[in-house]
C-alpha cells in the first residue's frame, strides 16, 4: 500500500526543542474522492436538469423582471438620488461604509495586535480584553449599541466628563500636568463629537470597525506569531532595531500568510454592512426593501423576491470577486 | 482629590435618574422577558444547527462524489449562500416566500411554528449550512486517498466507503472548525430579530422602547451574549488542542498555558 502521501506532513526539530514544528499543508488531491461511477454520474446530471427545468426556468419566466429593464431602478439601487441628484444611499453607501470600516479596522487592528503581543502587562491586558470582548459579541448588537449609546456618551462627555476632569486637573495637578490633562480631555472631545456628527453612515462605520478591528487584530497576531523564531533571532543578532525587525523582516513574511484570512474577513465586512439597514442607514439592502415596498400596488404583481434576488446578486458579485482574488493570490504564493 | 461621592455625582446622569432608582432597574424588572429571549436564541440556534449540519453534510458529499451535475448544484449552493448577506436571505424567506403562496405559519401537531421562526431558522440554517459544507469538504478531502482505494479494493461500496472509512476519520479534523462556525451562528442569530423572532435582541429592543434606559439594557444584553458565546469559545479552543497536539505544543513553547 502506498504511504499516506497526502497527510499533513510535519518536520519537527526534536533535537533542539526550541523550534516550533513546521506544519506543511496537505498537497492538493487530484481527482474525486471515490472512483467514478457511470450510473451515478448520469443521475447527477438528471437532477441538475430537473432543477433547471422546474425551478430556474419557471422563476425566470414567471417573475416580474420588467422594472429591472428601467434605468431609474438601477439609479435607485446605485445611490438613491434625491431631487437635486445628491446620493442618499444605495450601493454607494454600502461601498463607502465597507471601505471606510475596512481601512479604520485594519489600522486599529494592527495597533491592538502589537499591544497584545507586547510585554507590558497593562497594554497586553487591555488589548486582550478588547479583542475577546468584541469577538464574542454579535456585530449586530455592537452596531446597535453605538447607534443608541454614542449620542448619549457624547452629551455626557461634553456636559460632565470634559468640564469635570478639566476643573479637577486644574485644581489638583498644578499648571504643568493639569494643563496637559486638560488639553487631552479637550482634544478627545473632538473625536467623540466628530464620530457623533458623522451621520448617517458614521454609526455603522464605527460599529463595524469596533467588531472587525478585533478580528483583524487576531489575524495580524496569528500572522506575526507564525513567523519562525529563527527569523527574529537572526534579525536581532544582525543588530536590527525592533522597528526595523517588524517592518523589514516580520511584516513582509506575515502579510503574505495573512492575505486569505484578511480577504475572507473583508467579505464578512461587506456582508455585515447590510446590518446598517436596521439603524436606518439607507444602504443597498434597505434601498432594495424600500424599492419593492414603493412598487407594491393593488393590481401590480409584487416584486419582493425579484428585488431581493437582484440585491443578493450585487452582493454576490462583490464578495465572489474578492474570494477569487484571494484564491489567485494564494496560488501565486504557493508557487 | 477625587473622592468616591464626587465620582458617584459625576456618574449619576449616566447611571440613574433619581434617588429611588438604581442602575439595572429595568433589567431586573423585565428579567423574565430577557430569560425568554435567551431561551428563544438557544432554541433557534439548536434548530438552525440541526438544519445546517444536515444540509452541509449532503452538500459536502455531493461535492466530493464524482458526478459533474451534482457538483454544479453543490458549488452553486455554497457560493451563493456564503457570498450574500444573511439579512437579505432571511428577508427573502420571510417577505418573499408568502408572495409565492408558501405558508410559513405551520401547525405541527401540538406545536405551532410562527412564520418569523420558520423563515429565520431556514435562513440561518441554510447560511450556516453553506459554511458547514465547506468545512466538511475540507475534512473529507484531507483523508488520504490510499484509504478510499483500500476500502474500494476490499469490496466496500461507494456509500460504505464514505460511511465506514472516510467520515470517521474526517470528523476529528472537522470538529474544531465546526465549533467556530456554530459559535458564529449563535452570534448571527441576533440578526433574526429584524424579522420579528422574539430572541434576546428583540426583547432588548422591546424593553428599550418602553423604558428608554438603553445603556443598562444593552449592557445586560451584551453580558447575556457573552455568557452564551464565551463558553463555546473555550470549548472550541479545548477541542482544537485535543485534536491537534502539535498546535498545543507550539502554543506551550511560546509560553501559553494550554
Amino acid at each position: 500500500m502506498p504511504s499516506s502521501d497526502s497527510e499533513v506532513r510535519t518536520i519537527s526539530d526534536s533535537s533542539s526543542g526550541t523550534n516550533p514544528p513546521l506544519v506543511l499543508p496537505a498537497p492538493r488531491r487530484r481527482g474525486p474522492l471515490v472512483t467514478p461511477n457511470r450510473v451515478f454520474n448520469l443521475l447527477g446530471w438528471l437532477i441538475l436538469a430537473l432543477i433547471v427545468v422546474f425551478l430556474v426556468i419557471p422563476a425566470a419566466r414567471h417573475g416580474n423582471w420588467e422594472p429591472f429593464g428601467d434605468a431609474n431602478t438601477w439609479h435607485y439601487l446605485w445611490d438613491t438620488p434625491d431631487e437635486n441628484g445628491k446620493p442618499q444611499g444605495g450601493l454607494v453607501y454600502t461601498l463607502y461604509v465597507g471601505i471606510a470600516a475596512c481601512l479604520i479596522s485594519t489600522a486599529v487592528g494592527f495597533v491592538f495586535a502589537l499591544g497584545r503581543s507586547s510585554n507590558n502587562r497593562f497594554f497586553h491586558g487591555f488589548c486582550s480584553v478588547y479583542i475577546e470582548l468584541m469577538r464574542a459579541l454579535p456585530s449586530y448588537l455592537i452596531i446597535f449599541y453605538v447607534f443608541i449609546g454614542l449620542p448619549k456618551f457624547a452629551s455626557f462627555y461634553n456636559s460632565v466628563v470634559w468640564p469635570g476632569a478639566a476643573a479637577w486637573a486644574r485644581a489638583h495637578l498644578g499648571a504643568g500636568l493639569g494643563g496637559a490633562v486638560e488639553f487631552l480631555v479637550e482634544k478627545f472631545s473632538y473625536v467623540v463629537n466628530f464620530a457623533f456628527q458623522w451621520q448617517p453612515p458614521g454609526f455603522a462605520i464605527m460599529g463595524l470597525s469596533l467588531y472587525t478591528s478585533a478580528v483583524m487584530a487576531e489575524i495580524f497576531r496569528a500572522g506575526i506569531l507564525s513567523i519562525e523564531k529563527g527569523q527574529l533571532e537572526a534579525a536581532y543578532s544582525l543588530g536590527l532595531k525592533p522597528h526595523h525587525t517588524i517592518i523589514n523582516i516580520i511584516l513582509p513574511q506575515a502579510l503574505r500568510r495573512m492575505v486569505p484570512a484578511i480577504v475572507s474577513q473583508l467579505i464578512t465586512l461587506i456582508k455585515d454592512t447590510s446590518l446598517a439597514s436596521i439603524i436606518a442607514l439607507q444602504e443597498l439592502t434597505r434601498a432594495g426593501k424600500q424599492f419593492y415596498e414603493f412598487y407594491l400596488e393593488p393590481g401590480k404583481p409584487p416584486i419582493v423576491l425579484e428585488t431581493l434576488f437582484v440585491v443578493a446578486a450585487i452582493y454576490f458579485v462583490i464578495c465572489y470577486a474578492l474570494s477569487i482574488i484571494s484564491q489567485r493570490l494564494e496560488m501565486k504564493q504557493g508557487r | 482629590m477625587l473622592t468616591l461621592p464626587a465620582l458617584a455625582n459625576l456618574l449619576t446622569p449616566l447611571l440613574a435618574a433619581d434617588a429611588g432608582d438604581y442602575f439595572g432597574k429595568s433589567v431586573i424588572e423585565n428579567l423574565p422577558l430577557f430569560l425568554h429571549g435567551i431561551g428563544m436564541t438557544l432554541t433557534i440556534s439548536f434548530w438552525a444547527a440541526l438544519i445546517s449540519f444536515v444540509v452541509g453534510l449532503v452538500v459536502a458529499l455531493l461535492r466530493v462524489t464524482p458526478s459533474g451535475g451534482l457538483k454544479i448544484v453543490a458549488v452553486a449552493f455554497t457560493e451563493f449562500f456564503r457570498n450574500t448577506p444573511l439579512l437579505v436571505q432571511v428577508y427573502a424567506f420571510y417577505f418573499g416566500l408568502p408572495k409565492l403562496g408558501v405558508n410559513l405559519h405551520l401547525q405541527l401537531g401540538p406545536f405551532e411554528v410562527s412564520d418569523s421562526f420558520a423563515a429565520g431558522t431556514l435562513g440561518l440554517g441554510l447560511y450556516t449550512g453553506a459554511y458547514v459544507a465547506e468545512a466538511l469538504r475540507a475534512g473529507l478531502l484531507a483523508v488520504p486517498k490510499g484509504q478510499t482505494e483500500a476500502a474500494r479494493s476490499l469490496g466496500l461500496s461507494l456509500l460504505q466507503t464514505l460511511r465506514l472509512v472516510v467520515v470517521p476519520q474526517a470528523v476529528r479534523l472537522v470538529l474544531p472548525p465546526l465549533g467556530n462556525l456554530y459559535s458564529a451562528m449563535l452570534k448571527n442569530s441576533a440578526i433574526l430579530s429584524a424579522v420579528g423572532v422574539a430572541d434576546l435582541m428583540y426583547q432588548a429592543d422591546y424593553v428599550n422602547n418602553r423604558s428608554f434606559r438603553t445603556f443598562e439594557i444593552f449592557s445586560a444584553v451584551a453580558l447575556f451574549y457573552l455568557m452564551l458565546t464565551l463558553p463555546l469559545g473555550f470549548l472550541v479552543n479545548w477541542l482544537e488542542n485535543k485534536f491537534n497536539p502539535l498546535r498545543a505544543r507550539r502554543l506551550r513553547l511560546r509560553g501559553a498555558r494550554v
